[in-house]
């Protein structure tokens, strides 16, 4: 198994251009973005449209040492232990093509242990759910406690012949619902979405999660206010 | 502290929309202004109607796109979205034949135009057959969509009949028919129209979805023309212009009750313009495919803002730049060296583009399909060159009377061309755009600004003044397809050089291995 992890950093649209400049400082060229929509608590300002949910999601393999370091001066420079400012954490990468990593690195590699598993205190739920129905389950999952979530837009996979409609090819609407959490609190909020969005309601949720080896942008949330020293 | 942050997100959504509404009326206004201090002397109560007018299109601006946003845009990709997962045709054919009718209708835009052709045209039977030609070629661009059949054919297939058709029709009719076009396809038309071609995008999993999200507003804008042609075939009407009254305003008191008899008109205006489309979302998702609860609050406070947004702008515009512009082209007419009017009109042109609420819309909406490939500032520039270029050939026509045919017919021919050299996605956004650059902005300041200048120069303003938002919204057409063009090249060259060196590296290459 080499030493690689998958990069994810979620961030506001209006500063998705500092951050790729950041990123292209730090030495990462290939970068894959996605717009998405971040889930939001004030549901008032939401309604009058004065909460900016507009995300942008980024993509990246990076070896787990420049991760590492990445994460780290990103809490610093891009001052992600500022709330709403972002988060980004990064999943071990398990099977991996030659080619990819060349696209990906300068190719200098090392091999770890496959026990040498280090992650951290968070887990990544992914759910997949019926369009429409994203802010069911986040309001499933804040029951359940998690912080805040966000959303992708997706289109699922049909067998060919039952997509078409005359010349058109009309795709599964999908979204996507991430959430990171501390593993606390992972399984409160899983049962939670299994309960108000699971498999037998309309949003007929897929979830599953998987193991975050670092993070960023987490220093902050309501809760642990008092307890974290901010800087 | 929680407070204090809740208040920061807040202000920071109404900060950004505010400084997006400066920066798209700032540029114009203080170049009018400027023209007021060097060119033409207003007296005072004009210059304080028109910072009025000012004052309001900024808020109307910033509160319309607010609205937009997070109103118009979610009905139209909602309905856009559902109705083609229906997968029944009759439903596709009917809802998009009643969103195009019922979204025209309710065009503040058109019922200016409406107003001024009056005296040809009876009001009521103009603003309804627009409507179903609308609603007509709005079926015919989702049907072409499903059908898979090329954009291309079809613009050449609808402006072959209406170049036939103005030969038949009467000749001081023509201008104000390729008016209509430009016209009809304003700040309610377009964010929707434009929604629903992106909501049908994205449930598709095909090629050409990305491509065929545009291309609604393009079809749309030619019934109008249509039709308008085909109704002065019909009832032989002769077309009358109705000279504009120039407001007095005298003091800061008389300015106010000038402004507050124009709020009443545009609230009620507005209103019936929204309260349609609104009622037909509503029962669209009861029927056919339910929005969640938290969905619909959303969409009906953004109904709101664009309420407030477009009568604070409308108001704006008539109320201040209207007169301001009449004015200041009268006074041109009047000059020895009135040529001047042409790099004038270029100037002003040029910087009233970002103005026009739909452009806002439009620009927002091809980077976010493109996913920042052909970016806003792109699609800005070159719709600020094109309609700089035909605000030029306008004031032309303005001095000189020639014939409108002169312009009209070179920009479709090469138009039409060029849809088969440039790349499908900038024939479709050029040919959207025609509809979207000329808006409220062009039809309250532009068209005044050129009429009153035909009057004092002494040509005729039905066949030469009118026309200026035709060709307004012909020259995108050029530009953004130009645009594709250069895109086309660059793409192509950046290709060719991969290539090669793709080429000199074929030895080193390894069979691929997967890595665990």
């Amino acid at each position: 198994m080499k030493d690689l992890q998958l990069f994810l950093c979620i961030t506001k649209k209006s500063d998705s251009n500092d951050f790729t400049s950041f990123f292209s400082d730090n030495g990462i060229s290939y970068l894959l973005s996605n717009p998405c929509t971040g889930s939001t608590r004030k549901e008032l300002l939401d309604t009058f449209g004065l909460v900016q949910t507009e995300k942008v999601l980024f993509l990246t393999i990076l070896p787990s040492e420049q991760a590492s370091s990445v994460l780290k001066k990103m809490n610093k420079e891009m001052m992600m232990y500022l709330p709403d400012k972002g988060i980004a954490c990064t999943i071990p990468v398990d099977t991996i093509s030659s080619s990819t990593i060349k696209t990906f690195t300068d190719g200098n590699l090392t091999d770890k242990e496959e026990n040498d598993m280090n992650t951290s205190d968070y887990e990544m739920i992914m759910c997949i759910t019926e369009s429409g129905y994203s802010n069911v389950v986040m309001d499933a999952a804040r029951a359940g406690g998690a912080g805040g979530g966000t959303i992708i837009h997706a289109k699922g996979t049909k067998p060919e012949e039952k997509g078409k409609f005359f010349g058109m090819t009309i795709a599964d609407d999908k979204e996507l619902v991430i959430i990171v959490t501390d593993k606390d609190s992972k399984v409160g909020i899983m049962k939670s979405i299994l309960d108000k969005a699971g498999a037998n309601s309309e949003a007929a949720t897929k979830l599953f999660s998987v193991p975050v080896t670092e993070t960023a942008g987490f220093s902050f949330s309501v809760s642990r206010l008092e307890q974290t020293s901010i800087i | 502290m929680v407070k204090k942050l809740v208040l920061m997100t807040t202000g920071e959504v109404l900060i950004e929309k505010i400084k997006e509404s400066l920066s798209s009326v700032l540029p114009i206004s203080v170049i009018v202004l400027l023209l007021t201090f060097i060119v033409v002397p207003v007296d005072s109560g004009l210059l304080l109607a028109y910072l009025t007018g000012t004052v309001l299109l900024i808020l109307g601006m910033g509160f319309f796109t607010l609205g937009a946003d997070i109103s118009m845009s979610p009905m139209g990709q909602h309905i856009g979205s559902t109705v083609v997962k229906k997968r029944k045709l009759w439903l596709i054919i009917l809802v998009s034949l009643l969103v195009g009718t019922l979204v025209t209708i309710s065009e503040p835009d058109l019922q200016v135009l409406a107003q001024q052709l009056e005296g040809s045209i009876n009001k009521t039977l103009l603003i309804s057959s627009v409507g179903i030609g609308v609603g007509f070629f709005l079926v015919i661009a989702m049907l072409r969509i499903v059908f898979k059949i090329r954009l291309s054919y079809i613009l050449l297939a609808g402006y072959a009949i209406i170049f036939i058709l103005a030969i038949f029709a009467p000749a001081e009719f023509i201008p104000a028919a390729f008016d209509a076009g430009g016209v009809t396809t304003g700040p309610m038309t377009v964010p929707f129209i434009m929604a629903l071609g992106v909501g049908v995008a994205s449930i598709r999993s095909d090629k050409a979805a990305e491509e065929d999200s545009f291309g609604l507003v393009a079809l749309c804008s030619i019934g109008p023309i249509l039709t308008v042609m085909i109704l002065s075939i019909v009832t032989k009407a002769n077309a009358v212009y109705l000279p504009y009254a120039m407001p007095k305003i005298d003091n800061s008191q008389e300015l106010i009750v000038s402004i507050l008899k124009e709020f009443p008109e545009y609230f009620l205006e507005v209103a019936i313009a929204l309260l349609p489309i609104l009622i037909f979302f509503l029962i669209y998702q009861f029927i056919i495919s339910k929005v969640q609860k938290k969905s619909i609050n959303k969409i009906m406070a953004g109904a709101l803002y664009t309420y407030i947004g477009l009568v604070l702008f409308l108001t704006g515009a008539n109320a201040g730049f209207m007169p301001v512009g009449y004015y200041i082209g009268t006074q041109l007419g009047t000059l020895s060296y009135n040529w001047i009017i042409v790099p004038i009109g270029m100037l002003t042109g040029f910087f009233i583009v970002r103005a026009e609420p739909a452009v806002h819309v439009l620009s927002v909406q091809v980077e976010n399909i493109t996913s920042g490939t052909i970016s806003r500032n792109n699609i800005l520039l070159s719709l600020e060159i094109g309609v700089s270029a035909a605000v030029g050939m306008a004031m032309i026509r303005v001095l000189t009377g020639i014939s409108i045919f002169w312009f009209i017919i070179p920009i479709y021919v090469i138009a039409l061309v060029l849809t088969f050299i440039s790349p499908k996605i900038f024939t479709s956004i050029a040919f959207d755009s025609g509809g979207v650059a000329s808006g409220p902005m062009t039809a309250a300041f532009l068209l005044p600004l050129a009429s009153g200048a035909c009057e004092t120069i002494g040509n005729n303003v039905i066949t030469d003044a009118f026309g200026l938002i035709a060709l307004v919204a012909g020259a995108p057409l050029l530009t953004i397809q130009i645009l594709g063009l250069i895109f086309k090249i660059k793409s192509s060259k950046a290709h060719v050089a991969e290539e090669t060196a793709q080429a000199e590296n074929t030895e080193q290459v390894e069979p691929e291995t997967l890595v665990m």
